[in-house]
């Protein structure tokens, strides 16, 4: 067929398939993952105790800190990701279709167990994005919680965004598991726009409920 | 990896290989010439069962390309691969490889691309066809079980909110 022999080979199959995503080096104690990235392993008790420690030492700004170094994280996760994969596929990540940066960034977070992820681009236009996380990183281990647990995540997502985007973006958790919801989830936009979000959040505004008051307001 | 001979050897480990065991792998080795052929198959009628399948598409989608740039020679290119997929995973008598090395990504790009299950099913059941009229009837009986995956997860992807089709 015409035309295929010049199209780039960016095919080779999921980057992330398990078999070939990480390698252990049990001798040296060392796992890495097939694009030679060192990765580690983080349990839930870690994960418990990592916060646990945060709220005990900052009080109300644990949720803060957590959320600084979720961003910090996310910014060199996507720097790194975006090598891996342009390396994976011989492509530049940024000439992927939307599609496909969403497919690879869907493997991404299952396969780090972040949980799994779903993007609504639908109020792309409004200049929101929206995230829903099933079994996301601290909603499931969590026994007890007053409001959002997921501070890293939303940092992590804001991260992520702001490097791929080229502008500073903020990520605000709206829904969360321990509320009984399905899923944790979040809005993406400009840091201005989502000021008040923590606060309809706290005052029992729903996800929905948000999301339409944020398409009113205009950044 | 062949799953049931990994599963054999974590379950055997601190001990001797069972008899069971042992005819279990051998009759796999003993099936790989088999496979082989099966697979040297199939790549020798590759192309025009894949082109069959774009011509059989065009025709019942005939305004796919205006939703997607170069979108028949993507789809030709994503059913060679999945189609080389299903091969390998015949080969190596392994039905979970597929979904974790292609299948489950490619749902997820095919979703976002405003796919619709509709599409895919008629897609890779029109590539199982293929397959099954232009290879021996036990060519195909090896490789029906990997392709009826390729339909079972792609043609399972939610409704777009949008169909691109």
């Amino acid at each position: 067929m015409a035309g295929i022999a010049q199209m780039p080979s960016m095919f080779r199959g999921n980057f992330f398939n398990e078999k070939d995503w990480l390698k252990t080096n049990v001798k040296r104690g060392v796992t890495r993952n097939r694009a030679g990235t060192r990765m580690l392993s983080l349990s839930s008790d870690f994960l418990i105790g990592l916060r646990n420690a945060l709220q005990f030492e900052c009080g109300k700004a644990a949720d803060a800190v957590l959320h600084t170094a979720g961003k910090k994280w996310g910014l060199q996760f996507a720097i790194r990701l975006e090598k891996e994969l342009s390396d994976f596929y011989g492509y530049a990540l940024s000439s992927f279709s939307l599609a496909v940066f969403e497919g690879c960034l869907i493997e991404a977070f299952s396969h780090h167990g972040w949980g799994r992820l779903k993007l609504d681009i639908s109020k792309q236009d409004k200049g929101l994005i929206i995230f829903c996380v099933t079994n996301p990183i601290y909603g499931t281990i969590v026994d007890k919680a007053e409001g959002p647990v997921e501070s890293l995540l939303s940092g992590i997502i804001a991260g992520i965004f702001s490097h791929y985007s080229g502008q500073d973006l903020e990520c605000e958790q709206t829904q969360c598991i321990t509320t009984g919801a399905a899923d944790a989830r979040f809005v993406l936009s400009l840091p201005s726009r989502l000021e008040d979000v923590p606060t309809w959040v706290k005052a029992g505004k729903n996800h929905d409920a948000i999301v339409a008051a944020l398409c009113e307001v205009r950044g | 990896m062949n799953t049931e001979i990994e599963n054999i050897i974590r379950d055997s480990e601190c001990r001797y290989l069972e008899e069971g065991e042992q005819k279990k792998i051998l009759a796999y080795t003993a099936s790989l010439p088999a496979r082989f052929r099966a697979a040297a198959a199939v790549e020798a009628r590759e192309e025009v069962v894949i082109r069959g399948v774009g011509e059989q598409m065009r025709r019942l989608y005939p305004n796919f390309e205006r939703y997607h740039a170069k979108g028949w020679e993507k789809c030709h290119r994503d059913i060679q691969i999945s189609l080389r997929f299903t091969v390998q995973a015949m080969v190596w008598n392994n039905l979970e490889m597929q979904e974790d090395k292609l299948l489950t990504w490619l749902a997820s790009i095919l979703a976002s691309s405003g796919f619709t299950p509709k599409f895919n099913r008629e897609t890779y059941t029109l590539l199982r066809d293929g397959i099954k009229a232009n290879v021996s009837q036990e060519i195909y009986a090896m490789l029906e079980p990997y392709l009826a995956k390729n339909i079972d997860i792609l043609g399972n992807i939610p409704e777009p909110a949008m169909a691109l089709v």
